[in-house]
């Protein structure tokens, strides 16, 4: 008797462990992707529009090299650069934002997903959720000339690094979910505004 | 700025008539085209006056003489030319067509007086604005067309249009200039000479007498125009274009449909590259024709192009197109050149056909022409801010060809070009039609075979005697350019000895040279694959900033050629000559950012030197950017080519001593 009891437990909790994993081959999963990837590029799209590019009043030398400081200090690596005009970088996803910054993406955004994932995968969708592990951050950063200053424009990716999200069925996407891009933007733009008008103040003088 | 000297030309306040000089606008091989007065209208015109620096010189009382007794004949005949071809002109009244208010004649020479624009040529424009819009060009063209109309329903062609010619004013209208009317005075002598601007002339100006030469003809060198717009280079040039449909029955130019994707609409594009259809019988036939194609364009809802409106408001004062009849002018001379024309356009014909019924028959032995875009030959000429450049001197003396008849071909005086044709593609045409029937008769497999086989060899043969003709050609053609190089070179020497400019002559030119002389003989060691001395050679010039050097260099240390491999150094050596507009750099640059050479692996840096190369008319790694979209991001495409447009005019700067490899060491 007791070896039915046991064997029953063991049962369950296989099967609820099969209720978290991912096969990201099962048509439902990939619904749930392509649905995710649409929505969240739509978000993304008018994002870029409201905040991906910004002019600056300011030459590009100046903006290029106060641009590379703030993203420095935000820990992204400077993987590429050519001449004053272009930054290639990358940071992991969960060291882009603090807790309390996650905190406030996941109460965001991760109700959207969880209703997507739910409309294709029934309930097991619930078990969805927001969260950074497995994915780098790509980030463009153009600088050009433009109207007496310079034009930047930045634009992000997201890049899996492990073949499958560890601990959720969140499958993997390419576009950042709609309000930690904008959390993102803001970052960067704020920091950046922060640091280089003195920056340009203090060429000015030289 | 210095003001440029001409040789030849008249002294500023000379008097003609009313008519006060007051400086050169541009001067080339048939003449010298000057700012004027019109003392008694109190107005600026523009004068060209015929001198032919070949054949004619100024003399000291400042008349225009034939060079020799010999010459005289053809000063005259061209002086002739001038005179007639202009009256036609003056009776043209089109506002986009160069107007021509008289013609006189002094100093025993003739003087064209025009309209003085004041604008600026297509081809500055171009190089100021880089791309103009589908609508922005269609406003330059269609006008034109219009213009062209007339002139060809009078039975003339202009045969010289290219950006150079086209001028845009002030107000933004476009206008068709220099009819080229003394042009023929040069060509009259020399057999089968023929002074056409590469890239924009069509293969017929090279190789015909006139007769095939026709509307067509025009709209080769509008589309011609168009795509040096659309595309940001001249096209191929069309002798070019035949070596390249000769050695792989695959035409060597990008058509616009490619170079211009994206960027301009498909009707658009197709329309130009119609009009650039390598044969001519393949090509609008008539403007009316191409303009119903470019207005069906019209899914840019054709408001009326501002330039016509301006037409309306102000029609009376311009117009006047310039042209040439269709039909050469008879002269003693004639038979002989067509006769050789007709043997050299069957020629090329033969081997056209011959190449591929050889590929046909999987003998493809050719050897496949990269595609790319030659840089832009168009010239500038005389002060940047004159109007009405003059066509021939845009034409520079090397881009003269010169085009001998085929020595042993025995062609009857008045065999037509068709019939020659014919009978010279005789023997190769049928071989299909003679294989199928020997598939079919059991009965002689093996003479067919045998018959099969000789056909081939006999087709083989042909074609390497084509080959060998066409190589004979263009070999005498190369002379022919390189014989006029240093005729130009003695020329510029002798105006050099003029008046010095002494803060850079001293210093520029010794260098310049020195540069050059090094540079070659480093090939010269890497091509005896003396890679250390190479090296040593490249290195201090790679340092003061020469791009091939930098290249070549970026080369040896990724290959590890009289140096250690160094694929960081490479990168960086790479990245220097690029950013100085070397094309092969930016090839292998973006090659080197899309493999990850060197570990710094951008596909988006990639994608944008790829674009950057574009821009600079080299399309032959088109199929690498497609196939990298597939890694970049939709929304960063506009990015991209942002950026490209950045490094693009950036070009010719030299890099910040900060490159990636640099950091990370």
């Amino acid at each position: 008797m007791n070896y039915r009891l046991i064997l029953l437990c063991c049962g369950i909790l296989l099967a609820g462990a099969k209720c978290t994993e991912v096969d990201v081959t099962d048509p439902k999963v990939a619904a749930v992707m392509n649905e995710l990837n649409t929505e969240w590029r739509k978000g993304y799209q008018a994002m870029l529009a409201e905040v991906g590019a910004r002019h600056y009043p300011m030459d590009r030398s100046t903006a290029f090299n106060g641009m590379r400081k703030v993203l420095e200090e935000l820990g992204f690596t400077i993987a590429m650069t050519e001449g004053e005009y272009y930054l290639g970088v990358h940071i992991l996803a969960q060291e882009m934002f603090t807790e309390e910054e996650w905190q406030a993406i996941r109460a965001r955004d991760e109700p959207g997903m969880k209703t997507i994932a739910v409309k294709h995968l029934g309930l097991k969708g619930n078990f969805a959720e927001l969260e950074p592990e497995g994915l780098m951050i790509d980030g463009v950063i153009t600088l050009l000339e433009n109207s007496g200053g310079v034009d930047i424009s930045i634009t992000f990716r997201l890049r899996a690094i492990k073949e499958a999200p560890p601990e959720s069925i969140l499958p993997r996407r390419e576009y950042p979910p709609p309000y930690a891009a904008r959390t993102g933007y803001e970052k960067i733009w704020n920091r950046f505004e922060r640091l280089v008008p003195p920056l340009a103040r203090m060429r000015d003088k030289d | 700025m210095p003001e440029l000297h001409y040789s030849n030309a008249l002294e500023k306040d000379y008097r003609l008539h009313w008519y006060t000089i007051e400086r050169v606008l541009g001067q080339g091989g048939f003449g010298i085209t000057y700012l004027a007065r019109d003392t008694n209208l109190d107005q600026a015109v523009a004068i060209k006056e015929y001198l032919p620096t070949e054949v004619a010189i100024r003399g000291e009382d400042l008349s225009v003489q034939p060079r020799t007794a010999s010459d005289l004949e053809r000063f005259k005949w061209g002086l002739d030319r001038f005179l007639t071809e202009a009256r036609i002109l003056a009776k043209f009244d089109h506002s986009n067509i160069i107007r021509v208010h008289s013609i006189f004649e002094a100093n025993h020479t003739a003087y064209l007086v025009m309209r003085y624009e004041q604008g600026v040529a297509l081809n500055d424009y171009l190089d100021r604005h880089k791309f103009l819009s589908e609508q922005e060009l269609l406003d330059i063209v269609l006008p034109i067309l219009d213009g062209l109309k007339k002139v060809h329903k009078q039975g003339f062609i202009h045969r010289d249009i290219q950006p150079a010619n086209v001028y845009i004013r002030d107000d933004g209208s476009p206008v068709l200039l220099d009819f080229g009317a003394a042009r023929e005075a040069v060509g009259k002598a020399r057999t089968m000479t023929i002074l056409v601007a590469p890239g924009y002339a069509p293969i017929e100006q090279y190789f015909s007498n006139g007769k095939a030469q026709g509307p067509w003809t025009d709209i080769y060198g509008l589309g011609a125009t168009l795509y040096r717009a659309v595309a940001g280079v001249a096209s191929r040039d069309a002798i070019e274009r035949s070596r390249g449909l000769l050695g792989s029955t695959r035409d060597v130019m990008m058509p616009a449909i490619v170079a211009g994707q994206g960027r301009y609409g498909e009707a658009f594009l197709r329309a130009i590259d119609h009009a650039l259809m390598f044969n001519e019988k393949d090509r609008p036939q008539n403007v009316e024709q191409w303009e119903q194609e470019l207005n069906a364009v019209g899914v840019v809802p054709v408001e009326t192009p501002a330039i016509s409106a301006k037409q309306d408001q102000e029609p009376r004062v311009r117009s006047e197109p310039v042209t040439r009849t269709f039909t050469p002018p008879p002269s003693p001379a004639a038979r002989p050149r067509w006769m050789i024309a007709a043997v050299t356009l069957s020629l090329f014909l033969l081997a056209l056909i011959i190449t591929g019924f050889l590929l046909l028959w999987g003998d493809n032995r050719s050897e496949s022409p990269e595609i790319s875009a030659t840089a832009d030959t168009a010239e500038v000429q005389g002060p940047l801010t004159g109007p009405v450049p003059e066509t021939g001197p845009t034409v520079p003396p090397q881009e003269e060809i010169r085009m001998e008849a085929p020595e042993n071909r025995d062609v009857g005086p008045d065999t037509s070009e068709a019939a020659t044709t014919e009978s010279i593609l005789t023997p190769a045409m049928p071989v299909e039609g003679k294989q199928k029937e020997a598939i079919s008769q059991e009965d002689s497999v093996v003479s067919a075979d045998e018959e099969q086989s000789r056909q081939e060899a006999e087709a083989k043969r042909r074609a390497e005697e084509a080959k060998a003709e066409i190589e004979r050609l263009l070999a005498e053609q190369r002379r022919e350019e390189e014989r006029l190089t240093a005729l130009k070179e003695q020329r510029r020497l002798a105006e050099e000895q003029l008046p010095p400019e002494p803060q850079e002559l001293p210093v520029v030119e010794p260098v310049v040279g020195k540069e050059d002389q090094e540079l070659q003989e480093a090939m010269l060691l890497m091509q005896n694959e003396n890679y250390p001395a190479a090296m040593t050679l490249l290195k201090p010039l790679a340092a003061t900033g020469n791009a091939m050097a930098q290249y070549q260099l970026a080369r040896m240390y990724r290959a590890g050629r009289g140096v250690l491999a160094n694929n960081a150094t490479a990168l960086d050596w790479m990245r220097r000559a690029a950013w100085q507009g070397q094309l092969e750099a930016q090839d292998e640059l973006a090659s080197y950012y899309q493999e990850g050479i060197a570990g710094v692996q951008d596909r988006f840096l990639a994608y944008t030197w790829y674009l950057v190369l574009e821009r600079n008319g080299n399309f032959t790694r088109v199929n690498e950017r497609r196939a990298l979209e597939g890694e970049l991001q939709p929304e960063q495409f506009p990015q991209a080519s942002y950026l490209a447009q950045g490094l693009f005019q950036a070009q010719g700067s030299t890099l910040a001593p900060d490159s990636p490899r640099e950091r990370m060491e």
